[in-house]
């Protein structure tokens, strides 16, 4: 598989990206979004279709000219697309949410939580084409199949944060209420409550490494194009200028979840007892969504 | 060492082992998209065929096409292309070619295809292929109906918005009945691949 030999070698792996791995069909199915959701998420993946053979279009118009002007459009078609593929699934939206909500209260440590994990995720695009395409000369297609390898990783690794967090969550939790049958303090405020939910810098760095370590596929499917055009620093611009546009997204989603955390703590604020309830009941909910989403998918992907 | 960069250094050695030697992983949402049309291939009146046309997206034109260029001329020349088809004609085995077919009620097994051809025409790549049928059908008794999705919808495959099913040759008055498939979802119950009909005036 790896080597830089010519197509026969490759073609399982060509073929198999385009099959998408040839997984079981979901006949049946019955649909489980109303129409209403359904639509929008058509009409997002209208405009991605859209944006994508722009993109193709803006990168062969850098090749055939001089000025920057194409390279320009390339990179705010990249942005823009960006901000509409992380509407799909597989840029971190559900973990980073549910993280947040579980303990984050201060607005701007979620933001740039969603960042760095998006930033993250063009890097190790980057890196995956780099290596994989440019230095071991696989085919292209069957780099493009690799995400799917980081994919796992990925899921691997938010299963582990999530049972952390759970086993944090409910130790604390445990603690704070025997301590609390002890001692019978009530004086205890946000500080306290930090404590039993909130977060540390190591256990956020997780996070971004869970949601980072997947490439955007966008991104890598982007960077391989402009690689076979000759074009390799546009399109590292490309998918830095997309990693831009989804993390807009999900910064959008991240402060919601903060907001709502925040909410639910300020209306329980008259009653010490609510309040740890209420952070008690988020960080429980939240390291489980957590643990949930990796073990499903991480077992999914085996 | 801490354990945390324990754990960091274990992790990226298993990621760049897993990256080099595991096997593909499927992921899902549309990163290559194909329009498409069937030919509806009959002799005297019946079936005997259906050739599928796929027009693939730009992207996977360029990758596919710099994949398959054996001899690096930034072209897909004629036996490249024959490469290439010939690697797809096997590999989309595994997936049914993408292609579901039903005669009436039943659907059909696609264990191979006939005539697979791979082009360049306007800077896409394009696929054809033609599933042919164990026995010419009589297409006014047996209603033929064919679907074309992946899925797991990696791919997403556009039916011809004007004209998907071509009905060629034929000598009963037919049309093509082409909707949202009624009964089969896929990707999380969100897309409804198109169905198309054949239906034809019995009297």
């Amino acid at each position: 598989m790896v080597s830089g030999a010519v197509a026969p070698a490759h073609a399982q792996d060509s073929m198999r990206a385009l099959g998408g791995g040839g997984g079981a069909a979901e006949d049946q199915a019955a649909p489980i979004a109303p129409g209403f959701v359904a639509n929008l998420l058509a009409d997002v993946r209208e405009i991605q279709r859209d944006l994508q053979t722009r993109l193709a279009e803006s990168v062969a118009a850098i090749k055939d000219q001089t000025s920057p002007w194409p390279l320009l459009v390339l990179i705010g078609l990249s942005f823009a697309y960006g901000i509409f593929h992380a509407a799909g699934p597989g840029h971190g939206k559900i973990v980073i949410s549910a993280y947040l909500l579980a303990g984050e209260e201060n607005l701007r440590r979620g933001v740039l939580l969603a960042v760095l994990a998006a930033l993250l995720q063009a890097a190790s695009a980057i890196a995956l084409v780099g290596v994989l395409a440019l230095v071991l000369g696989v085919s292209n297609l069957a780099t493009a199949d690799r995400v799917g390898t980081l994919e796992a990783a990925s899921y691997g690794v938010v299963a582990l944060l999530g049972m952390w967090m759970l086993w944090r969550v409910l130790r604390e939790a445990w603690a704070h209420r025997a301590g609390n049958n002890h001692h019978h303090h009530h004086d205890h405020g946000h500080g306290e409550l930090a404590r039993v939910a909130g977060a540390s810098w190591r256990e956020a760095a997780l996070v971004v490494l869970a949601v980072g370590i997947r490439p955007c596929s966008g991104a890598v499917i982007v960077l391989l194009f402009a690689l076979t055009q000759g074009l390799l620093a546009a399109g590292v611009l490309a998918a830095l200028a997309m990693s831009v546009g989804t993390a807009i997204t999900v910064s959008v989603l991240a402060g919601l979840s903060v907001a709502l955390r925040r909410g639910a703590l300020t209306l329980t604020s008259t009653s010490n007892r609510w309040q740890t309830i209420a952070a008690n009941t988020l960080g429980i909910a939240g390291a489980a969504v957590v643990t949930l989403f990796g073990v499903t998918f991480f077992a999914a992907a085996l | 060492m801490s354990f945390g960069a324990r754990f960091a250094a274990a992790f990226v050695f298993a990621t760049a082992l897993l990256l080099v030697s595991g096997p593909p992983r499927a992921q899902a949402h549309p990163h290559i998209w194909i329009d498409a049309f069937v030919e509806v291939l009959s002799d005297g009146g019946q079936v005997t065929a259906l050739r599928i046309h796929w027009t693939f997206d730009p992207f996977f034109t360029g990758m596919a096409a710099a994949d398959f260029d054996a001899d690096g001329n930034a072209e897909l020349d004629q036996d490249e292309a024959a490469e290439l088809a010939a690697n797809s004609a096997e590999n989309l085995k595994e997936v049914g070619f993408f292609t579901h077919i039903w005669l009436g009620a039943e659907p059909l097994e696609i264990a191979a295809t006939q005539d697979f051809k791979a082009w360049m025409a306007d800077e896409r790549l394009h696929f054809a292929f033609t599933v042919a049928l164990p026995e010419p059908i009589d297409p006014a008794q047996t209603t033929l109906a064919v679907s074309l999705y992946d899925p797991t919808y990696y791919i997403e495959i556009n039916p011809d918005p004007v004209d998907p099913l071509r009905f060629i040759g034929g000598t009963a008055p037919c049309f093509a009945n082409v909707q949202p498939d009624p009964q089969r979802t896929i990707y999380f119950g969100l897309v409804r691949p198109t169905l198309m009909q054949l239906l034809c005036n019995t009297s």
